[in-house]
């Protein structure tokens, strides 16, 4: 070792430091973070091409051939609903409800008899945004836990309260800049979705034109998925850091995920609004989600059934019931770092 | 003006379904400015502990504390940028390389890059600084902690068990670099360590601690004193028997040895040199035999521990 040199340098209260820069340093560094994401972005290409494999833009022919069969079931359809009006063997006054309503044939679409459909915007680049939120929100969950449990497992957290020692700074930087990558993951993963959706609409779509409302109604739920991806990372950076692992942050989530909400859907019919599954897509889907809530055992002499009620849980009521779980998990954690010894 | 001032602390750690385990017991220390300053006891007795209560990490239950004269843990955003640290192992990302590490903790702290290379080339890790930190050896470890401690150019650099996983060689060379830094009389340094010798050789002051309370503290030169035994061993050669009967004359208590005679209870060495030469025997060795620190440590922890 050489003799340690000195000379001017910035005195410490005059060095500008940025704990935020560094903390956005060491999670784009962190090589776990990396591969990830990597495998991510790779799985997203494989399912692209698969995507692309499902559409297909009918020829004429294949057009001329749906459509034939389209009006054969119709003839079909309208066949048996005649003879069966006509069976004397069914009392007239049951006819009616015995053989069904007249036919609607706006219930008969070309596309369903076609093998592969075309790519059609107003149906398929909402789902498909939908898989992205629920992905990334989950990719989110992984990096977000790994993130603080990395600097838990290494100790490296203490480290840096060498360095800065305000602990709610410290937690408080650390939170932002996970939500900050939940957020760019959402962004990410919503703008790749549509561009590969332009893409299959232009290769392998449906020319049809988009409803009036549609592309507020889809930047709306595009944007409610990037605030799942934030939930989701933050769920995953709350939980290891309260419990300074991020194995053992993801061994939780897949307790709850797997046996708590599974345990609760069966036994605890009514919990299903307020489980975590429900309440984010209640937050993502267009108009809320839509639940059926088992009600009580009737019997009125002809067998017993049960009575289900709809219940609609709004993206406000999904979104609400997240942030409640998330502000008492990162309290939790941030109240413990603050007050616990640290060795 | 002490750059560590510890006064009456106390910690104890609380753990579900045992007693409290005391780790503090009103426990004093300080260290004054500009030199090094030895921090010994044995396993448990409150050294790390301390420390990491100077740095914020623990909260102790009652005392006070003040580094570099100003209150703690209240001020210590104020001065953490004059204090560097080593406590224990050194916490860093195993797969990051040593400079990216380094380069990680300047950033927190807006120190230059160029700060970054020269404390790598003072722990003579620059060639190495790209390596990942998860294949350093212990002793490339423990240097790179060092390395990091210094990043800050600390008033006060606190080091617990510095030497730990370093060869021989690494072990002289950081010694060498506590006594320059200890020398430049703007650093101060607080060393804990288990190696008396170290804290011997290095070492300007020293305080033993044991079960969380202080023991001694001072000058090590000091410190050393309290443990003198007051043995003086005596070599004249041809001439043993005769000098036994002469010292034995003037009051003082022998023990044998092997070509010496071992004198016990000797306030001033003079006296025997004085008391031969009476009697014209002449001396070829007069050794005070002086207590080490070890001898001292044990002594004063005996009771405690």
């Amino acid at each position: 070792m050489t003799a340690p040199p000195r000379h001017a340098v910035a005195e410490p209260e005059t060095r500008n430091g940025s704990l935020f820069r560094t903390e956005i340093a060491r999670l784009r560094a962190r090589r776990f973070i990396q591969l990830l994401v990597g495998l991510a972005l790779i799985g997203f290409v494989v399912l692209s091409i698969v995507a692309f494999t499902q559409f297909s833009e009918p020829t004429p022919d294949v057009l001329a051939d749906a459509q034939a069969r389209l009006e054969q079931d119709i003839a079909l359809s309208e066949q048996f609903r005649e003879q069966c009006l006509a069976d004397e063997s069914i009392p007239e006054e049951e006819r009616e409800f015995a053989c069904g309503p007249p036919l609607d044939e706006q219930g008969f679409v070309v596309e369903n008899y076609i093998d592969k459909r075309p790519f059609t915007l107003t149906d398929d680049l909402p789902a498909g945004s939908l898989g992205v939120a629920a992905a990334t929100a989950m990719l989110g969950f992984v990096i977000g836990a790994t993130y603080v449990g990395a600097e838990w497992s290494t100790r490296s957290i203490v480290a840096l309260l060498f360095w800065e020692t305000r602990r709610l700074k410290v937690i408080g930087v650390k939170t932002g800049v996970a939500v900050l990558a939940g957020a760019a993951l959402g962004v990410v993963g919503q703008l790749l979705w549509l561009g590969a959706s332009h893409v299959l609409v232009r290769t392998r779509g449906s020319t049809t034109a988009v409803p009036d409302g549609f592309w507020s109604d889809f930047s709306g739920q595009a944007g409610r998925g990037v605030l799942l991806a934030v939930v989701g990372t933050l769920f995953g950076f709350g939980l290891a850091n309260l419990v300074r692992n991020t194995g053992a942050a993801l061994g939780v989530g897949f307790a709850y995920f797997a046996i708590v909400e599974s345990a609760l859907r069966g036994f605890v019919p009514k919990s299903q609004p307020f489980l975590v599954s429900e309440s984010a897509g209640a937050l993502v889907e267009d108009g809320g989600l839509s639940l059926f809530v088992e009600g009580p055992t009737v019997d009125q002499g002809t067998g017993s059934f049960t009575e289900f009620t709809e219940m609609i849980v709004s993206n406000v009521r999904g979104g609400l019931t997240l942030a409640a779980y998330l502000l008492v998990l990162l309290a939790a954690g941030t109240w413990l770092f603050r007050r616990r010894d640290l060795h | 003006m002490a750059v560590v001032e510890v006064t009456g602390a106390h910690k104890s750690y609380h753990r579900r379904g045992k007693p409290p385990q005391k780790a503090l017991d009103g426990l004093d220390l300080s260290v004054g400015a500009h030199r090094v300053h030895g921090f010994l006891g044995p396993n448990g007795s409150g050294k790390t502990t301390t420390i990491r209560a100077l740095l914020g990490l623990v909260r102790v239950d009652s005392g006070s504390m003040r580094l570099l004269d100003r209150p703690v843990p209240e001020d210590l955003p104020d001065v953490i940028g004059s204090v560097g640290a080593l406590v224990e192992s050194p916490l860093f990302f195993p797969n990051f390389s040593g400079r990216r590490n380094l380069r990680l903790l300047a950033g927190v702290a807006g120190v230059s890059r160029d700060r970054v290379e020269e404390c790598l080339e003072i722990v003579g890790l620059r060639d190495r600084g790209e390596d990942k930190f998860k294949g350093y050896s212990l002793g490339m470890k423990q240097r790179l902690g060092i390395a990091a401690a210094l990043l800050k150019e600390p008033t006060l650099l606190v080091l617990d068990e510095p030497s730990n996983g370093l060869d021989p060689a690494g072990i002289r060379e950081v010694r060498e670099l506590i006594k320059q830094l200890g020398s430049d009389g703007q650093t101060t340094v607080l060393l804990s360590s288990h190696l008396l010798s170290e804290v011997q050789q290095v070492c300007d002051d020293v305080t033993i601690i044991a079960r969380g309370k202080l023991v001694a503290t001072g000058a090590v030169a000091d410190v050393l004193a309290t443990g003198s035994t007051g043995d003086v061993r005596v070599m004249v050669p041809g001439h043993q028997q005769a000098a036994y009967d002469v010292l034995m004359a003037a009051g003082f208590t022998l023990t044998a040895l092997a070509d010496a005679w071992l004198v016990h209870g000797v306030t001033e060495p003079s006296t025997i040199t004085r008391a031969l030469a009476a009697h014209d025997l002449y001396l070829s060795e007069l050794s005070p035999i002086s207590a080490d620190l070890e001898s001292v440590f044990l002594d004063l922890t005996a009771e405690e521990v």
